[in-house]
């Protein structure tokens, strides 16, 4: 059976076959773990050709690290995250600000139907225009908390900071987006108080 | 549900506020392009063969004994050179039995001495050449 099949085994065993020459384990752990680095890449930087950049350049560098891994220091996705978060946030600061708003497309108004019932992809969309506005650490904790789901001690671990620090990024880029959506809860489809 | 006044919520109010924008959000995770994925695989097989040809490199060579040695004395060259050297050693040893163990003693004409050579300079035969010279 194909080794990305096998959700059984462990991303740091298929780093090691990685590193023994094994191309099925190339392959699993490609299929694995690049669309994660995309999707974060993409989450941060609102811009998809970068996205796409920063993601590979994230998987080279693993491709590259898998000789020397250490077993038992640290979980693959954690470094994968860590890494792909670093070089987004290199980007951003090369940008000069943040995500750069005007490359976030804005919902189409005037539609039939944008008020009452907008669909999810504009709520989607409305979403990341609000993270694209947030401060590079709150947006980072939101994204792996809240789009990617993991546990305060993981992002911890990924940011290289307290678990409380991270509760008080997210909780305030939270608060953020919701300042940000607040004006535009009838396009999202949500009831009026 | 509002998402009016913000600061003024709890946390628990902001996470139901937030849930279905979230909730769109991870429906809507970008997917990868297949050209994205076989850049990314290209790339790892690129680097797995580079580790390949670093083993290789890495790797001893599968060599006897012998040959590790023959390539130590710097080859068949290094090899040539100290077989001569070990049979002069031989010899001179074998010569120096009877003579005064210098290189001078063995080889030089007796009215010409140009020099003294010892091949143990255990004494300071190197001084006292340079003055038998000089004088």
């Amino acid at each position: 059976m194909a080794l990305d099949l096998r959700s059984d085994v462990p991303d740091e065993a298929l780093l090691v076959l990685f590193a023994n020459g094994d191309p099925e384990a190339a392959r699993a752990l490609t299929l694995r773990l690049a669309p994660m680095a995309l999707r974060v890449a993409a989450r941060m930087l609102a811009d998809r050709a970068e996205a796409e950049d920063v993601a590979q350049e994230a998987m080279l560098r693993l491709w590259r690290v898998a000789p020397d891994w250490r077993q038992g220091e640290a979980k693959v996705s954690t470094w994968l995250y860590r890494v792909t978060s670093n070089l987004c946030t290199d980007r951003l600061r090369r940008r000069g600000r943040t995500v750069a708003l005007e490359a976030v497309a804005e919902p189409e108004d005037g539609r039939p139907g944008a008020v009452a019932g907008m669909i999810e992809a504009d709520r989607a969309l409305a979403l990341e225009t609000a993270l694209a506005a947030l401060p590079d650490r709150q947006r980072q904790a939101v994204v792996l908390r809240h789009l990617e789901g993991l546990t305060n001690p993981e992002i911890a671990e990924i940011m290289e900071i307290g678990v409380e620090a991270v509760e008080s990024l997210t909780a305030r880029g939270k608060r953020a987006l919701v300042a940000a959506l607040a004006g535009r809860r009838e396009e999202l489809g949500y009831d009026n108080d | 549900m509002t998402m009016t006044d913000p600061q003024t919520k709890t946390d628990a109010e902001i996470d139901i506020a937030l849930e279905a924008v979230f909730a769109a959000g991870r429906t809507a995770a970008p997917e990868p392009s297949a050209a994205f994925l076989a850049r990314v695989l290209a790339e790892a097989e690129a680097v797995q063969a580079g580790f390949g040809a670093g083993e290789r490199r890495a790797a001893p060579p599968r060599q006897g004994l012998w040959s590790g040695v023959l390539a130590a004395l710097g080859g068949w060259g290094g090899a040539g050179g100290l077989a001569s050297a070990a049979m002069a050693g031989v010899w001179l040893g074998f010569a120096g039995v009877q003579g005064s163990g210098t290189l001078t003693a063995l080889l030089a004409a007796p009215d010409e001495v140009v020099g003294t050579l010892e091949l143990i300079p255990d004494y300071d035969s190197f001084a006292l050449a340079a003055l038998e010279t000089e004088g």
